[in-house]
């Protein structure tokens, strides 16, 4: 059953999947962080129960300054964090090259964790390595978050997918490790090729807690077709992994209503629903409607 | 408005056979697929495109060559089903892949390719731009054997919002063009960086390329009308404006821009003005007004249709845009096939040939 809604961060880093146009116009309405808050406390007052968001600078920025001024709303919500925000790292890439961003993020990571990065060295342990990354993105946030409302660390995307890709196991399972034992949440992986990964969990045996997918009745971003993302998201939801949909209005390309009228089909498989916006009303109306078609009461 | 969205999407549905039927029939061509591929080049194009490859065939990626050993060493601790080489030699000894995607930076394509080539690999890609210059690629067809085929990654004409607008326009829906204003702008480097000063060449040659590949594409160019470039974070251009004049003999604008902070992520624009309406099609959204109701309209005299409409369920694999999925999809059609691809090397003269022109017209020769 639907348990949560989740209000996103996309519209508040200037990310848009319908066009880039819309997602500059809307950074530019809520680029202050005052702007932001307004946004959260709307969605939290028509129902929302959480926030997901990625590890971007500016979201560190806004839940410190809600800590500051609303604590009653950052105390409230349930979050779910992205890690790591992949497209500044790609950006930084185009900048220093992939080589140059590997070596900035080793020296970092050294620099935090002198003593295990050594071990990881000599043990040629580089899957701990990842983890070290994974909590030295974490923990910026951990330490500003109230520690019980934080349910879950995901991976970004680009590493799930990358995972499923090189059959990565051994470091998904250490990655899964080290979040649930180390920083004591919960774990998910967040992705657009959900039957590959169902198929790549399934052979390999691994259980995640979380898995974050966008499901909208377009089938935008549902892979490898439409249908087969649905069998996957059935099946997931099934084994009780807790299923969180995003992009859920294919990116404004259809209407709140047609989106529940799907999604009401799914009810008994998705955990929670995520939606994204750059303004108060539709923050909470959005929330308001969601919660009465969707939520389990 | 979002109910007439819906219509058009519908609209592109029915389209999308004709716009790219290897989004159809993919499945013919990577199930039961035993190409052996290599990479050379494991920076983030080669981690894309391997990744992407994978995700359609599982493990048909086998091998990687970087001559960094930091990549190397690590990366191949982490990923025990790929074979990592740091020369190029003793992979092709070992694994004698049928494929291999050339990754690496702009300056090493023409070398390595060549080498591929004269090595007698069947089926190479290389990512965009394919050489530093006219020259280099010239040679490489020069070099290449009969049945050997070159790609190259000028993946937004696997855009399906371009495609589309070339349907469009050679469907004379918008009458005769009058002119064209285009740009590509992104805002990758906002900091200074000497990574582009071997090359000599900036943001034409490194990210306009695109444009001009679409441009050469969708039109026939005569000639360069004039050109200016300037440098912001680095020894090269990092801004690029021009004007061309195509065959019709209307004019066409161009501006390219990798210092723009307002792009978070790279967008193309183009705008066809036509003698019977305008198209405005980026990568993520086709705008059509027309003088006059038309088929591919919808029957219709305007149509406004945003990335989610042309990518319903397609394509199999998302990482990074779709067009880089049915990039590498096209290409195991076209090995299957035996058939050129549409980004050929032979197909990337034109566009070679007129980033050397606008340089020229700049004054920087290579």
């Amino acid at each position: 059953m639907v348990k949560e809604i989740l209000l996103g961060d996309n519209p508040f880093l200037g990310v848009s999947h319908l066009a880039q146009e819309k997602a500059r116009i809307e950074r530019n309405e809520i680029s202050r962080v005052e702007a932001k808050a307004e946004i959260v406390k709307a969605a939290l007052e028509g129902g929302v129960t959480g926030f997901t968001f990625s590890t971007h600078s500016s979201n560190l920025e806004l839940l410190k300054y809600m800590g500051r001024r609303h604590p009653e709303v950052l105390g409230k919500l349930n979050y779910y964090i992205l890690i790591p925000y992949a497209h500044s790292y790609i950006r930084k890439a185009n900048v220093i090259g992939t080589i140059g961003l590997a070596k900035a993020i080793i020296r970092d990571i050294v620099l935090k964790h002198p003593v295990d990065s050594i071990t990881s060295a000599v043990t040629l342990n580089f899957s701990k390595v990842a983890s070290l990354f994974i909590g030295m993105e974490a923990n910026l946030y951990l330490k500003v978050l109230p520690r019980e409302r934080v349910k879950a660390i995901l991976l970004h995307e680009v590493l799930t997918e990358l995972i499923v890709a090189y059959s990565l196991v051994e470091l998904l399972e250490e990655l899964k490790g080290y979040v649930e034992r180390k920083l004591e949440v919960g774990f998910g992986l967040e992705t657009r090729n959900i039957g590959q990964l169902r198929r790549f969990l399934e052979e390999n045996g691994i259980q995640v807690d979380y898995i974050m997918t966008p499901m909208n009745p377009l089938g935008y971003q549902m892979a490898p077709s439409k249908e087969e993302a649905e069998e996957a998201i059935q099946e997931l939801g099934d084994q009780g992994v807790k299923i969180i949909t995003v992009n859920i209005l294919a990116s404004g390309a259809v209407s709140l209503e047609e989106t529940c009228r799907y999604l009401e089909g799914y009810r008994d498989r998705v955990y929670a629903v995520a939606y994204g916006t750059t303004k108060p009303y539709r923050a909470k109306e959005n929330a308001i409607i969601l919660k009465k078609n969707l939520l389990a009461l | 408005m979002k109910s007439s969205l819906i219509t058009g999407g519908s609209l592109v549905q029915s389209l999308v056979p004709r716009l790219c039927p290897d989004l159809v029939r993919w499945n013919r061509y990577v199930r039961g697929n035993d190409l052996k591929v290599a990479i050379i080049g494991f920076g983030k194009m080669g981690i894309l495109h391997s990744g992407i490859l994978n995700l359609l065939v599982p493990g048909i990626v086998k091998a990687v060559v970087d001559k960094s050993f930091i990549l190397t060493f690590g990366v191949s601790r982490l990923i025990r089903s790929l074979k990592f080489y740091r020369d190029i030699g003793g992979m092709l000894k070992e694994v004698e892949p049928d494929v291999v995607y050339v990754t690496t930076p702009t300056n090493s394509h023409y070398s390595i390719v060549k080498d591929l080539l004269e090595h007698g690999v069947k089926y190479v890609f290389v990512e965009k731009p394919p050489t530093v210059n006219y020259e280099e690629l010239e040679d490489l067809i020069s070099t290449k054997k009969p049945g050997q085929m070159v790609m190259v990654g000028f993946q937004k004409r696997f855009s399906l919002t371009f495609r589309h607008a070339k349907l469009l326009l050679e469907s004379g829906v918008i009458g005769d063009i009058v002119g064209v204003n285009s740009y590509i702008r992104s805002g990758d480097i906002l900091e200074p960086t000497g990574r582009f000063n071997p090359l000599r060449r900036g943001v034409l040659l490194d990210l306009g390329v695109h444009l001009i590949d679409l441009l050469t594409w969708l039109f026939k160019i005569r000639s360069v009308i004039k050109a200016v470039s300037r440098s912001i974070y680095t020894h090269v251009d990092d801004m690029f404006i021009a004007e061309l004049e195509a065959d019709k003999g209307f004019r066409i604008s161009i501006e390219t821009s990798w210092s723009n902070p307002e792009y978070r992520v790279p967008e193309t624009y183009i705008e066809v003005k036509g003698s019977q309406g305008t198209i405005w099609v980026t990568e993520d959204y086709l705008k059509v007004s027309a003088s006059t109701e038309h088929p591919l309209l919808g029957n219709r005299r305007e149509l406004t249709l945003y990335k989610p409409h042309y990518y319903q369920g397609v394509p199999p694999v998302n990482l990074a845009d779709p067009e880089y999925t049915i990039e590498n999809i096209h290409f195991l059609e076209s090995i299957h096939e035996g058939r050129e691809p549409v980004t050929s090397i032979e197909e990337a003269s034109e566009t070679m040939k007129l980033v050397d022109e606008l340089y020229r017209e700049i004054g920087k020769t290579r």
